[in-house]
């Protein structure tokens, strides 16, 4: 944009037919700024480093890269103008008057932004006459006004010429177009082969570049052979990775059934610890993992745990507990959790589930119960109401969810509480690891009479 | 089933998720093909760690491909070789590895010799390589280094997980 201004600044003291032109191509260029950006993007992407164009190619996975047809007439008719700018300036800048024949041969636009197939040379070669003489006879009262009819004009000229160079464009990538429109830079060799060669060693030299901000390690690498020879490497390693990596599933213990879902999700875990008439454990062995403290006050058996969760972005798959685990401390000095295995409680049933060799049997339990209830929620937004039931042992869970949150119920029976001081709960949630962003847990622990 | 799929997570996630499901797909068959030979024993007996490993890295290249889509050259490539190799692979193995001996031998000797430059090597190594020319063997490369990361990543994730 501003070597285009620049030139048109330069070019307007130095040639006079030019110099209403020059107004007009500001206007132009202001109006299609401001114009909807549909028409921007493809004068701009002429503008612009054609590196940005191809990290967008490389870093957009849809490829959703079309040029809008509807806005092509007026830009055809302004690339004309470009190119007759830069025509007539290279005609300034280069030292022979007698390339500028040859340069509108191969039309001077910005940098190396690939633009338009013959017709559109000619047209504008031959239009080229035409606006100089009809220019000095436009006022400046409606510049803008004529220089859209002027546009749709040649826009209805080149219609027909360009459509087949539009279904190209439209069909094909921009790089893959047959013409590769170069600048010139002053004090350089102006054939067009010596300008195609610097062409297509500016494109080189840019995909190199991103090349070498992928591979790691390579910016400090001057010389395109050994980046060139880093890139090999870095190729032949992930490769081998590859390989490494599907010996060592092909070991894998083939026994193992897993949930699709369950390999989809990262899971996240939490210690919640419900403290019963305020008791804090002396010795927290949480396994480094955050803790969640509910205070529960009331002796008031059985209760309800609720468990749920908001968070406008995630869809926490609260289907997936993995692992409850209920321990009881029946007495205020013994640890909270201690070593799980053994128990500290004085004779009172629990389920137990911790050691991690029972996880795939606890996962295929959750899992059966909760497939009687064909719940199927998609990691990627839950929407279904259901209600699962889950009877691990001596604990009742019931499980209902929608759409953005799920509660949690857990019911215990009065039986278990009555040497507690505390509980813990260990519950696991796993969440879609697509949306990782902050999940809110909200924990309500109500009364729970009507058992 | 495989059009909903698709049709369901064209652009929903990323190609780090398609690949991801594409590729536990594959490897649950895998895994079901190889437990079909061998019953309930490990897999040392049975289908063999060999084939099942390249089984699973057929299936690894296929999905990323898939996942990918026909955008890219290289992926083009990719499904278009996996799909004759399978093809070959279940019409008659023994036909075709003594063509293939008999054209090998015969390129050697018709080849004009020259160092490999680093564009071949790069070409060797990207698939359809052999048809581009260096620009876009370039851009290709790129997109194909970025796919190859994740494509470890995941499965390497895959892996922790399935081996804990």
């Amino acid at each position: 944009m501003d070597l285009l201004t620049g030139t048109v600044a330069r070019s307007g003291p130095e040639l006079d037919e030019t110099g209403l032109d020059s107004l007009q191509f500001d206007e132009d260029i202001r109006h299609l700024i401001t114009a909807p950006s549909e028409n921007a993007n493809s004068f701009i992407a002429l503008l612009e480093l054609p590196a940005n164009q191809a990290m967008e190619l490389l870093h957009s996975d849809s490829g959703k890269k079309e040029c809008p047809n509807v806005t092509f007439p007026s830009n055809t008719s302004l690339l004309e103008r470009a190119a007759r700018f830069s025509v007539l300036n290279g005609g300034s800048n280069s030292t022979d008057s007698s390339s500028v024949p040859s340069d509108s041969s191969s039309k001077n636009l910005e940098k190396a932004a690939p633009v338009k197939s013959e017709p559109l040379e000619t047209e504008s070669y031959l239009d080229s006459s035409q606006p100089l003489v009809s220019d000095p006879t436009v006022g400046n009262s409606a510049p803008n006004a004529r220089a859209c009819s002027k546009r749709k004009e040649r826009g209805k000229k080149v219609k027909g010429a360009s459509k087949k160079s539009k279904n190209e464009v439209s069909k094909q990538e921009e790089e893959k177009l047959p013409y590769v429109h170069v600048r010139a830079r002053r004090g350089q060799a102006t054939d067009s082969h010596s300008l195609a060669e610097r062409a297509r060693r500016e494109k080189i030299n840019q995909r190199m570049k991103l090349l070498q901000e992928l591979v790691p390690g390579c910016n400090k690498i001057s010389g395109t052979a050994l980046v060139l020879d880093e890139i090999i490497n870095h190729v032949q390693f992930l490769q081998r990775q590859v390989e490494i990596l599907s010996m060592k599933l092909a070991v894998v213990n083939p026994g193992i059934d897993f949930n699709l879902d369950s390999i989809f999700t990262t899971e996240r875990y939490f210690v919640i610890i419900l403290r019963f008439n305020s008791f804090v454990s002396t010795q927290k062995l949480h396994f480094g993992l955050p803790v969640v403290f509910a205070d529960y006050d009331h002796t008031d058996l059985p209760c309800t745990v609720e468990i749920s969760e908001f968070s406008q972005t995630l869809a926490i798959n609260l289907n997936e507990i993995l692992k409850l685990n209920l321990t009881f401390s029946p007495d205020k000095n013994t640890t909270l959790s201690g070593s799980l295995i053994d128990s500290n409680f004085s004779g009172m049933v629990m389920p137990l589930m911790w050691p991690e060799a029972q996880v795939n049997r606890n996962r295929h339990q959750f899992q059966r119960q909760w497939q009687i209830d064909a719940l199927h929620q998609p990691v990627w937004g839950g929407e279904e109401d259901s209600h699962n039931f889950i009877t691990p042992e001596n604990s009742f869970l019931s499980y209902d969810s929608s759409a953005n949150s799920g509660t949690l119920h857990f019911v215990f029976g009065s039986s278990i509480f009555c040497n507690t001081i505390s509980l813990s709960l260990l519950v696991l949630l796993s969440y879609d690891w697509k949306r990782n962003s902050k999940c809110k847990m909200m924990l309500k622990i109500k009364e729970h009479h009507s058992e | 089933m495989a059009s909903k799929h698709t049709i369901a997570t064209r652009h929903a996630q990323g190609i780090r998720a398609r690949f991801a499901s594409r590729f536990l797909r594959s490897l649950l068959r895998v895994r079901r093909s190889s437990n079909r030979f061998g019953g309930s024993q490990s897999n040392d007996e049975g289908i063999g760690k060999r084939i099942r490993t390249d089984r699973i890295k057929i299936a690894a290249y296929a999905a990323m491909a898939r996942a990918v889509g026909p955008r890219r050259t290289w992926s083009r490539a990719l499904l278009f070789k996996l799909r004759n190799r399978a093809r070959i692979h279940g019409v008659s193995r023994k036909r075709c590895l003594v063509s293939e001996k008999k054209r090998v031998t015969r390129n050697k000797v018709v080849a004009i010799s020259r160092e490999p430059s680093r564009a071949d090597t790069l070409r060797k190594l990207v698939p359809g390589g052999d048809s581009m020319d260096t620009c876009v063997l370039l851009e290709e490369t790129a997109h194909y280094i970025k796919c190859l990361a994740t494509q470890v990543t995941v499965m390497q994730s895959i892996a922790d997980r399935l081996l804990l």
